[in-house]
C-alpha cells in the first residue's frame, strides 16, 4: 500500500469539465485518507472542496502543468500517483509526467488503471484494434495524420463521416461531414485541434441510439456495471448535451445484456482497475451495435451514475486503486456484506443539460458532437413523466418551464414550414416537440421519425401533453401525480401559484419522500438520500435534532458556478459540526453537495418555491420543529426564494427578505446608502430611450453603466462609452426600466464581511486588477490589494461592515466598491456568499463559510472564531485569473465587458504578488484552447 | 431447438389493440397480513391468487412471466415502468405464462413494431396485471419477510373480504407445481453445431435459455418428465445429467429427492456426472441429507454477486429462488463443499462434490433475464462430461 499519494485535480471549470471532478476528488481524497494514506492534492481551481486541507490533505493550489507537477513531485516525494480522478486534464498530465520520465525518476507508481490502459483507450487507433481483437464491433474508420489520407478513406467509405481529434476535451475540434467538401474542412480543423495532430475519421452513426455503461473493475477482475444510461437524443448530439435517462428504458433484456457484456469485456481487456465509462451506439431496430468510446476514468457520466444509483463510484474507484477488492468491501449504501453488486433502480432518472445561450443570444445554438452545456440538472421520480417535469423545473426556467414556447415559432396558428429544420438538435428541441404536440401539428410517431428519438420517449411526451390538456377538469391530486408543478397548474388554470399551493395544503396533497437505496428496496438501507414522489409515504428516518436546510445552487452556469457548491458543502459541514442536522436540497448531479455523505439528509429536488417549501414541510413533520433555512450559499438561485419563503413564514437564517429587496432594488439601495452617509454612484432610472439620453446628460455624458435594476452575473449590463454604443445597445432587447450610473474611475474592491448582528469582521479584500466595467468574474484579482493603502482598505472594510449591520445581516455580505483616490463608492451589495468566498478562504486559511453559518444561526463572531474588524494580511498573496471556454461556442465574441464570460478560475498563491501572478497566469494558460 | 412446442404460435397470435374496448377495471391486491393496495386490473380481469414475490429486474418481463419457476407466484416489479418494449418470441422461456399475475406501477403500451406487447402476452394467457400499484411500498412490506399469500380481485369485494381470502388460499409450498409445468413427453434438443456429448435433463420446469446454453456447447439434450425414475434417466446413457430448475418447495418432493439420491450415488461411483441448477441444486442437497428452507426474502433479479470459493471469482448473476440450501454439517458429511456464495447475504449458491462429479448452482448462469457472466460454469461441466 502506498504511503503518500499525489492526486491531480482537473483545474478550472470549462465546458466539458465541470464540478464532477471536485466530487470525484473529494470522494477519493476522503477514501484514501480513511485508509491511512497521506494525500498531496494539486489543483489550480480554488473554488473546490477538494482544495481545503481537511479534504485534500497537503493541498497545493497551483498550475496544472508538467513543470509545476514535476516541482511538486521533487519537493513532496509521493510514492504513488492517482491520475484517473482529474478528468482529461489529470489523465493527460499523468501521461506527460510519464513521457518526461518524471515518474520513473522519482519512483512514483501509478495507482489503479495503468497508463498503458489509458493510452490504449485514448489512442483511437490502438483502441480500435483492441476492441476488434476481442470481437466487438467498432464503426468503420481510419486514423489519419493528414488531410489527404483522411480524404482517401472518405472516398472509399462513401458515407457521412465524423471527425474525432485525439486527446481533446469534450470533443473539441470535431464534427460531422455529409459531403467530401465538408469532410476536407472538418479533417483539417480536427488535425489542428489535436495536440498530437491525429484524428479519427469514422463512419457517422447519426441517428443510432446512444447507450452508456459505468463500469467498475478491481484487481480480482471483478467487473460490474453500476448503471446503464440511455441518451434520449440519438447519436450526433454529445452526451453532455443530451437528455439522459437511467435505467435504460427502451431496450429489451437480451439487448441490454449484450451491451452490458460488451462494456465489461472491453474494461477487462483494457485491464482497468477503477471506474470506466463505455459508450455504445445501437441501431434503432436493435439488430446491431458499435462501440463508440471508452473513458478510462471517472467522468461527468460516472458522477451522474453515482447520483442516479446512490453507488459512490469515485470512492470505490479510489479504494480499488489502493488494491482493495470490491467483494471484500462493505456495500457502500446498505452497509451490507459486499460492494460487489449492481444497483437496481425502482425509479426513473432524467438529466437535462443547462446551456449558456441565455447569456449569449448570438451564439450558434445547434448541438453536435462538441459539447456546449455548462452544467446539468437531474431529477428522480417513480416514472419518466414526473421525473422529466421535475428536471425541467430544476433548470430554473424563467418564464414557463414545461409550458414555455417561443412566440417566434408561431405555432399557435400554423405548423412549421419545415419540420425537419424546426427539429434540428438545439437547446430548445425538447420544448419544440412539446409545443408541436400541444398544438397538434405532429404526433409522437412523426416526432420520432423526424428526430430519430426512440418512439418510446416521444410517446411519453405525448402522454404528458395529453395530461396537460386534461389538467382543467381533473383533480389537483391527479395533476400532481402526473408530475406538473404548482406553477404549471396555476398557469393552465389561470390562478396564482400560491392558490394552487394553498389548495394543495388544505387537501393534504403533498409529496412523499422516497429513499435512493441502490437496491430497489430489497435490503434495508440507511442512505439519507431522498426524492419526492406523489406516492405513499415511506417510513422516514427518526430525526430528533433540529434541522438546518442549506439550499444549493442548481446547475452550473456562467455567473453561478462551482463556488456556490463549495459554499453549500462547507455550510452543511458547519451545521453538522454545530450538532444540528444538515439538510441539503440541490439538483446538480455533478457536485459534492449532492453526495449524501456530505450532509445529514439530502433531497434531490428542484430549487423552486414549491419543492423547497415541500421539503421544509416534510422536515418540520420529521423533526417536530420548523427548520432554519440557509439561503446565503446557493447563489442567486437560493436568494431568489427569499420572498416566497418569507411570505410562507419560513425562518430564513440571518437574513430578511427586506434586506434582499433593498440590495436588489437599485433605487432603494441608493436611498439606503444615502441614509448611512455612504457614497453610491450617481445615477437615475430611465424608463425609455429618451429618458436614457436625459439620464446620460445629467451624469455629464459618457461613459456610463446601464443595467436592469435586477441582475445576476451581469446579464443585461453594458458600459456605454459613446453615442455609437448607445445606438447599438438600444437596438438590443432592452429590459426597461434601466438604472444608469456614472462610471466611477478607480480601483474596484470586492469585500466580504461577516456580521453577527452587532459586530463585523472582514477576513480579506480582493482588488480587481482589470478596470471597472469589466465584470469582476472576468477580472484578474489580487488579495490583499496591492494598489490601495491599508487605511483605504480599512475604510472599505468598515463601509461593508456598516452596510451589513444596517441591513441586519447575520452571516455574510459581499460589497463591491470603487476606491477612487481616498473616496469609497459602493457599487452594489449582495447579502449572500459570492464567488470570492472560496478565494478568500484559500488565501487566508479562514473557514469563511463556517463562520458565516455560525453567525447566521446565532453565534457571535467570537464564538465563530473570528476577530472583529479587517484581518491583518497573511503571509501570502493570492492572484485569481479567470478562465473561459467560449471558444467552444461559435458566434460568441471573446471581448470582455460587464457581461460575465468566463466559466472558471484559477488561483496563484505565493509570497509575492509577482510570483502569485506568474503562477496564476501559468495556471490559466494551461487551459486556454 | 425445433422440438420445443408452441413458441412460434404464441408470437404469431393476432395483436389486439389494448387501447380499444373496455380493458380495465378497478382491482385490488390483498395480503394475508392485511395490506391492501388498490389499482387497475388489465389484460385479463379475472381474479388470481398465489404468493407475492418481487423482482428487481428492470427488463425481461417476457422471460420472467414464462419461466416455469414462477408457477404459483404473483410477480411484483420493483421497477415502475413495465412493458416499454415489444417482446420477441426468442424472449419467451416456455410455451406459456406461468406466473399467476403481474403487479406493476405503470404499464406502458410499447411503440409499434414486431413482437407482442406485455399486455398482449398476459391477455392471451388470461393472466391479470394489476397496475397503478405503489410497488416500492409493497416491496418494503415483503422485504420484512411477512406472510406472502395474496389475492388479486376486482374491487367488488371489500378489503377485509379479500384479506380473508388471501389467508385461506393453499400455501405455495404445499402445491405440487412441478407436475404442472414439466414436459409430459420425452423430447430431444439438437446441439448447435457438432455434437460433443449427450446430456439428459430431468425437467422440473426448465427454461429455453438453459437448454439453449447447453445446446450451444454442443450437447444433444434428452429432456425427460419430472417423475422419470433413476433407471429411466440412466437408460438414456447420458454423458451428463442435468437436474433442471423449477417451481415449488423441494422439501416436499419425495419422489424427485429419491431419484436424485440414486443418480448422485451412481455419479459418485463413476457414473454420469450431474449438474443441478436451482431446484436441481436444492434436490441434490436434500438427497445428500442436508436441509433447505424458505428464505425470509427470496432472490429475484439480475444484480446479486456470487463468489466462487475455489477461484475467488466474483460474478453478477441472475437469481430466482425462494428456497435456499441450509449450510450445515450434513453437506460436508455427504462430501459436498459450498462452491458459491451470495455476497449480499451469504446464501449457499453452489455446491461441489469432492469427487468432482456433481456440481450445482442455485443461481442461473443462463441469465434470461439478467447477466450470463458465470456462463463458463457450463463450459466446465461440458468439459467434465467429456473427460
Amino acid at each position: 500500500m502506498p504511503r503518500r499519494v499525489l492526486v491531480i485535480g482537473s483545474g478550472p471549470i470549462l465546458i466539458g469539465q465541470a464540478a464532477e471532478f471536485d466530487y470525484a476528488g473529494v470522494q477519493a481524497c476522503l477514501a484514501l485518507r480513511g485508509e491511512g494514506v497521506e494525500t498531496i492534492l494539486v489543483n489550480s481551481n480554488p473554488a473546490t472542496v477538494m482544495t481545503d486541507p481537511d479534504v485534500g490533505g497537503t493541498v497545493l493550489i497551483g498550475p496544472l502543468t508538467l513543470s509545476y507537477l514535476t516541482r511538486v513531485i521533487e519537493e513532496h516525494r509521493p510514492d504513488a500517483l492517482l491520475p484517473t480522478l482529474g478528468g482529461q486534464t489529470g489523465l493527460n498530465l499523468a501521461v506527460a509526467l510519464d513521457d518526461a520520465g518524471v515518474l520513473d525518476r522519482y519512483d512514483v507508481r501509478v495507482l489503479g488503471t495503468p497508463l498503458a490502459a489509458v493510452r490504449a483507450a485514448e489512442d483511437r487507433g490502438g483502441f480500435r484494434d483492441l476492441v476488434i481483437g476481442i470481437g466487438e464491433p467498432v464503426p468503420e474508420s481510419a486514423v489519419v495524420e493528414s488531410v489527404e489520407d483522411g480524404m482517401r478513406f472518405v472516398e472509399h467509405l462513401h458515407a457521412p463521416i465524423v471527425v474525432r481529434p485525439a486527446f481533446t476535451l469534450g470533443g473539441g475540434g470535431g464534427g460531422f461531414a455529409h459531403s467530401p467538401a465538408e469532410a476536407r474542412e472538418r479533417i483539417a480543423a480536427g488535425l489542428k485541434a489535436s495536440p498530437i495532430g491525429q484524428v479519427l475519421v469514422e463512419r457517422s452513426l447519426l441517428g443510432w441510439y446512444e447507450i452508456e455503461f459505468e463500469v467498475l473493475r478491481d484487481a480480482n477482475d471483478t467487473t460490474i456495471a453500476i448503471c446503464g444510461m440511455e441518451n434520449l437524443d440519438p447519436m450526433g448530439v454529445h452526451t453532455g448535451d443530451s437528455i439522459v435517462v437511467a435505467p435504460i428504458q427502451t431496450l429489451p433484456d437480451p439487448l441490454v445484456q449484450r451491451l452490458r457484456r460488451c462494456a465489461l469485456k472491453i474494461v477487462r481487456a483494457l485491464q482497468l482497475e477503477g471506474g470506466c465509462n463505455v459508450q455504445l451506439a445501437v441501431a434503432p431496430d436493435g439488430a446491431d451495435y458499435r462501440v463508440i468510446e471508452v473513458n478510462p476514468r471517472v467522468s461527468r457520466s460516472s458522477a451522474l451514475a453515482s447520483k442516479a444509483t446512490g453507488y459512490p463510484i469515485a470512492r470505490m474507484a479510489a479504494l480499488i486503486a489502493l488494491g482493495r477488492r470490491l467483494h471484500e468491501m462493505p456495500n457502500p449504501a446498505t452497509g451490507g456484506n459486499s460492494a460487489a453488486f449492481e444497483p437496481a433502480l425502482d425509479y426513473v432518472v432524467v438529466k437535462l443539460p443547462r446551456w449558456p445561450f441565455d447569456k449569449f443570444p448570438t451564439a450558434d445554438r445547434s448541438l453536435g458532437i462538441q459539447m456546449k452545456a455548462t452544467g446539468e440538472a437531474m431529477a428522480i421520480d417513480r416514472e419518466f413523466g414526473p421525473a422529466l417535469l421535475k428536471a425541467i423545473r430544476s433548470l430554473e426556467p424563467r418564464g414557463g418551464g414545461w409550458l414555455w414556447e417561443d412566440p417566434a415559432w408561431g405555432l399557435s396558428h400554423r405548423a412549421p414550414p419545415d419540420m425537419a429544420r424546426f427539429l434540428t438538435p438545439t437547446d430548445t428541441r425538447l420544448w419544440r416537440m412539446i409545443a408541436l404536440l400541444r398544438h397538434d401539428w405532429a404526433d409522437a410517431a412523426t416526432l420520432a421519425a423526424v428526430t430519430g428519438i426512440a418512439p418510446w420517449f416521444t410517446e411519453r411526451l405525448a402522454e404528458l401533453v395529453e395530461a396537460e390538456h386534461s389538467l382543467i377538469g381533473s383533480s389537483l391530486a391527479e395533476g400532481k401525480r402526473a408530475g406538473f408543478g404548482d406553477a404549471d397548474i396555476a398557469t393552465v388554470s389561470g390562478v396564482p401559484w400560491a392558490a394552487v399551493r394553498r389548495a394543495r395544503v388544505r387537501s393534504g396533497i403533498h409529496p412523499a419522500y422516497r429513499r435512493v437505496d441502490t437496491c430497489a428496496g430489497e435490503f434495508p438501507a440507511e442512505t439519507p438520500y431522498f426524492y419526492s414522489s406523489y406516492a405513499d409515504a415511506e417510513v422516514a428516518p427518526p430525526a430528533e435534532r433540529r434541522s438546518v436546510i442549506v439550499v444549493g445552487s442548481g446547475p452550473i452556469r456562467i455567473g453561478q458556478g462551482i463556488e456556490f457548491d463549495y459554499c453549500s458543502v462547507r455550510a452543511a459541514w458547519a451545521v453538522r459540526e454545530m450538532g444540528l442536522d444538515a439538510v441539503v436540497i440541490n439538483n446538480n448531479p455533478e457536485t459534492v453537495s449532492t453526495d449524501y455523505d456530505a450532509c445529514t439528509r439530502l433531497y434531490f429536488e428542484p430549487l423552486d418555491t414549491e419543492s423547497v417549501l415541500d421539503v421544509i414541510d416534510h422536515e418540520r413533520a420529521l423533526t417536530g420543529a420548523p427548520p432554519m433555512v440557509v439561503l446565503t450559499f446557493g447563489g442567486q438561485t437560493a436568494i431568489d426564494l427569499a420572498k416566497d419563503l418569507a411570505y410562507a413564514d419560513v425562518p430564513i437564517a440571518g437574513l430578511s427578505a427586506e434586506a434582499i429587496e433593498i440590495t436588489e432594488d437599485r433605487e432603494r439601495f441608493a436611498l439606503f446608502l444615502d441614509g448611512l452617509g455612504i457614497a453610491g454612484p450617481r445615477g437615475s432610472l430611465a424608463a425609455d430611450a429618451a429618458g436614457l439620453r436625459r439620464a446620460i446628460d445629467a451624469l455629464d455624458g459618457f461613459p456610463v453603466i446601464v443595467r436592469p435594476s435586477w441582475v445576476i452575473g451581469g446579464r443585461g449590463i453594458a458600459v456605454l462609452r459613446g453615442a455609437e454604443d448607445l445606438r447599438e445597445y438600444l437596438a438590443t432587447d432592452v429590459g426597461w426600466p434601466l438604472r444608469v450610473d456614472e462610471m466611477v474611475p478607480g480601483i474596484e474592491l470586492d469585500v466580504d464581511a461577516i456580521c453577527d448582528g452587532s459586530e463585523w469582521s472582514v477576513p480579506g479584500i480582493l482588488e480587481q486588477v482589470d478596470p471597472p466595467g469589466v465584470h469582476s468574474g472576468d477580472s484578474v484579482a489580487v488579495l490583499p490589494p496591492q494598489h490601495v493603502t491599508r487605511a483605504v482598505q480599512e475604510r472599505a472594510a468598515e463601509t461593508a461592515g456598516r452596510i451589513a449591520l444596517a441591513l441586519g445581516v447575520r452571516g455574510i455580505l459581499n460589497v463591491q466598491m470603487i476606491a477612487s483616490g481616498d473616496r469609497i463608492v459602493v457599487i452594489e451589495a449582495n447579502p449572500r456568499a459570492s464567488r470570492t468566498v472560496p478565494i478568500v478562504a484559500k488565501a487566508t486559511g479562514i473557514d469563511v463559510v463556517a463562520a458565516a453559518v455560525r453567525c447566521a444561526l446565532g453565534h457571535t463572531l467570537a464564538e465563530a472564531g473570528m476577530s472583529v474588524g479587517l484581518a491583518a494580511d497573511g503571509p501570502r498573496v493570492a492572484v485569481k485569473a479567470p478562465v473561459g471556454s467560449l471558444w467552444r461556442l461559435p458566434g460568441v465574441s471573446a471581448e470582455l465587458g460587464p457581461e460575465m464570460r468566463s466559466t472558471g478560475e484559477v488561483l496563484g498563491l505565493a509570497l509575492t504578488a509577482r510570483e502569485a501572478t506568474e503562477l496564476a497566469l501559468e495556471a490559466a494558460a494551461a487551459h486556454q484552447g | 431447438m425445433q422440438a420445443i412446442p408452441n413458441l412460434e404460435q404464441l408470437s404469431e397470435a393476432p395483436a389486439a389493440d389494448p387501447r380499444s374496448g373496455p380493458r380495465s377495471a378497478p382491482g385490488i391486491v390483498a395480503l394475508e397480513g392485511g395490506l391492501v393496495q388498490h389499482g387497475m386490473l388489465r389484460a385479463h380481469m379475472g381474479p388470481a391468487e398465489g404468493d407475492l414475490i418481487f423482482t428487481t429486474a428492470a427488463t425481461g418481463w417476457g422471460e420472467i412471466l414464462t419461466d416455469p419457476s414462477y408457477a404459483g407466484q404473483i410477480v411484483v416489479l420493483t421497477h415502475p415502468m413495465a412493458g416499454s418494449y415489444r417482446i420477441a418470441a426468442s424472449e419467451l422461456e416456455s410455451s406459456r405464462v406461468h406466473a399467476r399475475a403481474l403487479i406493476c406501477t405503470r404499464l406502458v403500451t410499447p411503440p409499434d413494431g414486431p413482437g407482442i406487447s406485455l399486455t398482449e402476452l398476459l391477455g392471451e394467457a388470461r393472466i391479470p396485471v394489476l397496475t397503478g400499484i405503489d410497488t416500492r411500498a409493497l416491496t418494503l412490506e415483503l422485504r420484512r419477510g411477512m406472510a406472502r399469500r395474496a389475492v388479486i380481485r376486482t374491487a367488488t369485494v371489500t378489503d377485509a373480504e379479500a384479506v380473508g381470502e388471501a389467508g385461506a388460499i393453499l400455501p405455495w409450498a404445499s402445491i405440487d407445481h412441478v407436475a404442472g409445468v414439466t414436459t409430459r413427453e420425452r423430447y430431444t434438443v439438437a446441439p448447435r453445431g457438432m455434437r460433443t456429448a449427450r446430456a439428459t435433463l430431468v425437467d422440473f420446469g426448465v427454461k429455453h435459455s438453459l437448454l439453449a446454453a447447453l445446446a450451444a456447447r454442443g450437447l444433444e439434450i434428452t429432456v425427460l418428465p419430472h417423475d422419470t425414475a433413476a433407471d429411466g434417466v440412466l437408460a438414456t446413457s447420458p454423458d451428463l445429467i442435468v437436474l433442471s430448475p423449477g417451481p415449488g418447495d423441494p422439501s416436499a418432493m419425495a419422489l424427485q429427492i429419491a431419484t436424485t439420491r440414486a443418480l448422485a450415488s451412481v455419479a459418485v461411483e463413476g457414473g454420469p456426472p450431474i449438474l443441478g441448477v436451482c431446484l436441481g441444486h436444492q434436490l441434490l442437497a436434500l438427497a445428500a441429507g442436508a436441509g433447505t428452507q424458505r428464505m425470509a426474502v427470496g432472490h429475484h433479479g439480475g444484480n446479486h454477486a456470487v463468489l466462487e470459493a475455489a477461484t475467488g471469482r466474483v460474478d453478477i448473476g441472475a437469481h430466482n429462488h425462494e428456497v435456499a440450501v441450509v449450510d450445515g454439517p450434513a453437506l460436508a458429511a455427504a462430501g459436498y463443499a459450498v462452491s458459491h456464495r451470495d455476497l449480499n447475504d451469504g446464501t449457499v449458491e453452489g455446491l461441489s462434490h469432492a469427487g468432482g462429479r456433481i456440481a450445482s448452482v442455485q443461481f442461473h448462469p443462463e441469465g434470461a433475464p439478467g447477466p450470463i457472466d458465470a456462463a463458463r460454469i457450463f463450459d466446465l461441466v461440458v468439459e467434465r462430461a467429456l473427460a
